[in-house]
């Protein structure tokens, strides 16, 4: 027995050598990851370092650095694809997901490469991962689902009991809020603000049956039946129900967000989780006031939705990681692959939300029972019922040409210089526009 | 023999640096020539050498007023124009009034001269956002201001509209004002005293001075000034983006926020190259002019 013991330990001592030997045989990789710069600058370094910490400590192999951006990451993105130059991994909104893609500096995630991460994420948050139909090279690592804010204070006083489901009652408890004299609006819109049009009209225009952009990605159809009742409907609010001020066409979100808070807006239609941080300023107000709610659903003028459509109330958003492709040698994209690994995995999610209050993607996070709130199950259930916006090449243009039509539109109708089928021809221009864009775009 | 060699010595020393600072300065305007004759986009930008050539096509697109890319050129660059024009035509004698005032012995000088100079020192993203919310129908200091002084009804829509521009050039006009101030002051200042001794002997009054003296000896600068100002304005882009961001009104959209929306945002980067060389073509006017007039090189 004793012999055999000893056989045993002399062959167990050896295999921990070996392997011990293979593990400082493995040569150090690097690995550089660039991530925004959230608010404040200051938690996001501490978690970051937190979260770097832990990694190596798992991975001692792999050295990790990291930066931070601040602003719209098209210039960087720009300058990284033309150059060749850039870091191994970038943290980057959805919104640029399928004009990265068609870009082709990205690393499109192998199945094998997805088994280690998709499984444990919540598969909504997954979908805008790269362009229809193609291989994904993005893997969220934050959930930004756009919700209706309203103040229950002011539903109470209204009595009003529950956040309206369909868009004609969205208006009417709308009116009823509204007491235009004290300066006091039932809805409130950011048309100044870059996306808030689209994403608003996007949503709209999908109840109703309708796309903003054929799904081939090769031709706009803003003047198209759908969208062009959409985009009526949006600015309706303004012209035609006036529950909103004509000051907000002036408006960037958080100058929206800060009238909320005023109690001079009770509803924000398609606002977006990272409202949070503003409002978390006032920390009663979020604690007494605030109500977040799915985006009503049902098209105006309807007690149900319409036959075929499905039930569409925010849409897939958040940060997503890429790897990109110039500047990652195998042994980076393996390195990279087990980084967002840890990046998206329970703990450090959970604690990306405790010092963020972004919404987790991990499945696994929501068992945890800080989680377990009215508040945080009505964000993970919107987000669980998003619809992805077009995966198509020239997603990102879109907003650009429609969020600064549509703007000027607004402007006009605040200063009542807006005539009737001014904005069928401003839709027919931006379809004129952006069908020139997408005429140039090969793949 | 010996001689020549000997005066060739310093252009051997000089070529490296010529080279450098050549390559330095060309580089990037040949590169954005090169872009502008090319269908340039993100499918392209990684292998950018080698996307569509389409000659002056961009080029064309931009000049023809009904194009996608005309139809928002022409607007942009007269704003740009208009933008520029009022800057220059506020600001200078703005510069010219306040030079002349710190020119003179009087109480406070020292005081009036730092202050002149704050609004210039201030750095346009902090005083573009200050204006932004000064602008703010209803809630804005203007507004509430204007309302106060029975001069608008607390209603006026400065950030969009035509309002958009006349805000636009206030804030400008507020920020560049003491750079004229600053040229025109160290212009009052290099002119001789005898010069005004003279005058006045001869019989000159406040006006003949000024006329006859004053703007004579210093309308050099002031040209200098002018174009270079001009060049500064023409291509702010600075402050049309802090103000409007990138949903600016089309009365307050400028050639350098168009560039860098077609380039940057809609990703068209041929378009916006070709827009940025003709920018570059309207901007060496007023270099020349500055060039002949400082005299470069003699």
């Amino acid at each position: 027995m004793k012999t055999m013991g000893g056989v045993l330990a002399v062959l167990g001592a050896g295999a921990l050598l070996v392997s011990g030997w293979r593990s400082a045989a493995q040569p150090p990789v690097s690995l550089s990851v660039k991530m925004e710069l959230g608010t404040p600058p200051s938690t996001t370094m501490r978690f970051l370092h937190q979260v770097v910490a832990g990694f190596e400590r798992k991975y001692p192999n792999i050295k990790v650095s990291i930066s931070t951006y601040t602003g719209s990451p098209a210039t960087l993105v720009d300058t990284m694809v033309a150059s060749h130059q850039g870091p191994n991994i970038l943290e980057i909104g959805t919104t640029f997901i399928p004009t990265l893609a068609y870009s082709q500096a990205f690393v499109p995630w192998t199945p094998a490469m997805q088994k280690q991460v998709v499984p444990q994420l919540i598969p909504a948050a997954t979908q805008m991962d790269g362009l229809a139909g193609q291989r994904p090279i993005g893997i969220p690592d934050s959930a930004s689902p756009f919700v209706l804010w309203y103040n229950k204070a002011m539903f109470k006083q209204a009595h009003i009991g529950a956040p309206p489901t369909t868009w004609s009652q969205f208006v009417a408890d709308a009116k009823k809020l509204t007491n235009a004299k004290k300066g006091v609006y039932g809805a409130g819109i950011a048309p100044g603000d870059p996306f808030y049009s689209m994403h608003t009209t996007w949503l709209l225009s999908r109840q109703l049956g309708g796309q903003v952009i054929n799904a081939k990605g090769s031709q706009a159809l803003f003047a198209s039946p759908q969208v062009y009742k959409a985009a009526k409907f949006y600015l309706d609010l303004l012209t035609q129900y006036h529950v909103v001020n004509k000051a907000d066409v002036q408006f960037a979100e958080s100058d929206l967000i800060n009238a909320f808070m005023q109690g001079k807006v009770a509803m924000v239609p398609v606002g977006g989780i990272y409202d949070l941080t503003q409002l978390k300023t006032d920390p009663k107000f979020v604690v007494h006031n605030l109500g977040v709610a799915p985006n009503p659903w049902v098209p105006y003028g309807r007690t149900k939705g319409l036959p075929g459509v499905p039930r569409i109330e925010s849409f897939v958003s958040g940060q997503e990681q890429v790897i990109f492709k110039y500047s990652s040698s195998p042994a980076q994209v393996a390195a990279a692959t087990k980084w967002i690994q840890y990046y998206t995995s329970a703990p450090t999610q959970v604690l990306m939300w405790k010092e963020y209050g972004d919404l987790p993607v991990n499945k696994g996070s929501f068992r945890n029972r800080a989680l377990q709130t009215p508040l945080w199950k009505s964000f993970l259930y919107i987000e669980q019922h998003s619809l992805p916006t077009p995966k198509v090449p020239g997603w990102l243009q879109l907003p650009t040409v429609y969020d600064k039509a549509m703007g000027n539109v607004f402007d006009q109708a605040a200063l009542g210089k807006y005539a009737k089928g001014d904005l069928m021809k401003t839709l027919t221009s931006v379809d004129s526009q952006i069908n020139a864009t997408l005429a140039g775009m090969q793949n | 023999m010996r001689q020549s060699s000997v005066r060739r010595v310093p252009w051997g020393f000089l070529v490296p640096g010529v080279l450098l600072v050549a390559a330095y300065a060309l580089w990037p305007i040949i590169v954005t020539i090169y872009m502008s004759l090319e269908n340039l986009n993100i499918f392209f930008l990684a292998n950018w050498l080698h996307a569509p050539f389409v000659g002056v096509g961009n080029y064309v697109a931009a000049f023809e007023p009904n194009s996608p890319v005309g139809s928002v050129f022409w607007p942009t660059l007269e704003n740009a124009l208009v933008f520029s024009a009022c800057a220059i035509g506020i600001g200078l004698p703005m510069g010219f009034l306040a030079a002349s005032a710190m020119n003179r012995n009087m109480v406070g000088r020292a005081f009036f001269r730092v202050l002149f100079i704050v609004p210039y020192a201030i750095p346009v993203f902090v005083s573009g956002l200050a204006w932004r919310l000064m602008f703010m129908q209803q809630t804005g200091a203007v507004d509430r201001v204007m309302a106060l002084l029975h001069l608008g009804n607390g209603q006026t829509f400065w950030l969009i509209g035509s309002n958009s521009m006349v805000a636009l050039i206030i804030a400008n006009v507020w920020s560049s004002w003491p750079f004229f101030y600053l040229f025109i002051l160290a212009a009052l200042q290099s002119v001789p005293g005898e010069l005004y001794e003279a005058g006045r002997l001869d019989g000159a009054a406040a006006w003949g001075l000024l006329r006859y003296i004053t703007l004579p000896q210093i309308a050099k600068p002031v040209l200098i000034s002018v174009s270079l100002s001009f060049i500064y304005h023409f291509n702010n882009f600075s402050l049309p983006f802090v103000m409007f961001g990138t949903t600016p009104p089309n009365q307050a959209n400028t050639l350098p926020l168009n560039i860098y929306l077609f380039g940057f945002s809609n990703m068209q980067f041929g378009a916006g190259a070709a827009m940025a060389v003709i920018s570059m073509a309207i901007v060496l006017i007023p270099m020349i002019l500055y060039i002949r007039t400082v005299r470069v090189g003699n």
